[in-house]
């Protein structure tokens, strides 16, 4: 079946690379407007569709968002004590930035990070770790900051920043995956979560979204990436 | 006085209007930038059974639109330091005062940065739209223009302002490059040396404003640059009509 889409896609590839190789000669500027309007009116047929198809928000009453958003809070709560120590997994990171000042870590990574305490170890030519703790108080699809315990020289190692750091700690419960974002990043790239786990919960409020994800049948918590929101 | 005013807007929208017809491919181009991206996202997703779910599983990297966003920031930057010295408007627009083409100029890299803005976040629910369809019912939705427009004014008035800004950025260097060759080498290397020297804080400057909800706070550096730029070749162009 992978194959026969894979041919599928190959096949479309070829179709689009002909299409757009005729396209470009193209020297009608009547043409090129009727492309643009084409064009136009897709993008108008795909975000009715994404509307009208695709709702996202989940109509509840009162009730059930207030106990929402208690049940959240506990969990930041119980985070921000430490109390959620699950599991650890690896998992690879793609960048970080620090902000000295005020002794936070930001770090960009493939996966969506826990909410919770996390450590870190700082690999320096394979040579050297150096584990420091914080509290993860702003997390999303592709995106986390960390508040540091306390203030610790890990931002520089011999003057230079690392260029690798592998983070420990995921968390499973009750074979679902929770992901509490706080914000969304002000790009086109807030997710559509695209993968093949179904959405057992999703709360959109001001300020932060809640999502429920439940871990797929036979896929393994300790491979976390298969479990990871991407896009 | 009103006479002339009313006049000079006649100008430029006259002018408006050539330079929009002479730049119609660069819409064509934004089209076909946008198209091979999303191509290559649904592409590059790893196609494999799903064997857990019993649907078509295809991963999806995050990075590409990203990927196509700062690609379409390349090709404005490429059009604006071509802008100025367009063969087809310099021939087919003569006999307009400085002053109308530096202000039609502007208001096409407006339009273009606002056409990437709103092309590039409507693109995004094409795409969705399109593995929506092939792959049914696996698709979790995040914010939206329908469930959180403000979300959805934010992104555009983000990616088209910092498109804008670096449109005006390519124009004055152009404008800087031909007014004088050592001032523009001055400038450059004025500039660049604190980024080089600076490059971490303004990675992270640019990481952390992105991703945060300080929107206004972002966006008022690049706001800035495009005042600064179109105030520069303002003042070349002035200085040069004066001389001519």
């Amino acid at each position: 079946m992978g194959l026969i889409v894979a041919c599928i896609f190959i096949l479309i590839g070829i179709l689009l690379i002909t299409l757009m190789r005729r396209l470009i000669n193209i020297e009608s500027i009547r043409k090129i407007k009727l492309i643009i309007a084409i064009y136009a009116i897709l993008l108008l047929v795909a975000t009715i569709y994404v509307g009208v198809f695709k709702p996202d928000v989940v109509p509840m009453t009162k009730q059930e968002k207030n106990t929402i958003v208690k049940e959240n809070t506990d969990f930041l709560e119980r985070a921000e004590n430490g109390q959620l120590k699950g599991k650890e997994e690896t998992f690879f990171v793609k960048t970080f930035t620090t902000d000295v000042p005020n002794n936070k870590l930001f770090i960009t990574s493939n996966t969506v990070s826990d909410i919770g305490q996390i450590i870190i170890y700082m690999n320096k030519v394979n040579t050297e770790k150096r584990v420091v703790e914080g509290t993860v108080y702003h997390t999303n699809a592709y995106y986390l900051s960390l508040q540091l315990n306390e203030s610790q020289p890990f931002v520089k190692v011999d003057g230079k920043t690392p260029s690798t750091i592998t983070i420990h700690g995921a968390r499973e419960i009750d074979k679902r995956f929770r992901v509490a974002t706080d914000t969304m990043p002000l790009f086109p790239f807030n997710p559509p979560y695209f993968k093949g786990y179904s959405k057992s919960y999703s709360l959109i409020l001001p300020g932060y979204t809640i999502i429920d994800l439940k871990v797929p049948r036979g896929v393994k918590v300790k491979d976390f990436n298969k479990l990871i929101v991407q896009k | 006085m009103l006479t002339d005013d009313i006049a000079h807007r006649g100008e430029v929208k006259e002018l408006f209007t050539i330079k929009v017809e002479s730049h119609i491919r660069a819409f064509f181009h934004l089209i076909l930038i946008e198209l091979v991206f999303i191509c290559l996202t649904i592409g590059n997703g790893t196609i494999a059974d799903s064997d857990s779910v019993g649907n078509l599983n295809i991963t999806f990297i995050f990075s590409m639109p990203v990927i196509a966003y700062v690609f379409s920031l390349f090709w404005i930057f490429a059009i604006s330091l071509k802008m100025p010295s367009n063969e087809v408007i310099n021939t087919s627009a003569k006999g307009f005062s400085v002053r109308a083409h530096l202000l039609a100029d502007f208001l096409l890299l407006l339009v273009i940065s606002l056409t990437i803005g709103l092309t590039m976040l409507l693109s995004n629910y094409l795409e969705i739209m399109l593995v929506d369809l092939l792959k049914q019912d696996s698709i979790v939705m995040g914010y939206t223009i329908w469930n959180a427009p403000s979300v959805f004014l934010a992104n555009f008035l983000t990616m088209s302002i910092v498109a804008f800004s670096v449109g005006c950025l390519g124009y004055a260097l152009h404008a800087l490059y031909h007014a004088s060759l050592p001032l523009f080498i001055l400038l450059v290397a004025i500039v660049l040396l604190p980024i080089n020297y600076y490059i971490d804080s303004l990675y992270g400057f640019l990481r952390n404003g992105i991703f945060s909800q300080e929107a206004l706070l972002f966006n008022l550096p690049f706001l800035g640059l495009s005042l600064l730029c179109i105030g520069l070749v303002y003042l070349m162009r002035n200085k040069q009509e004066v001389k001519g």
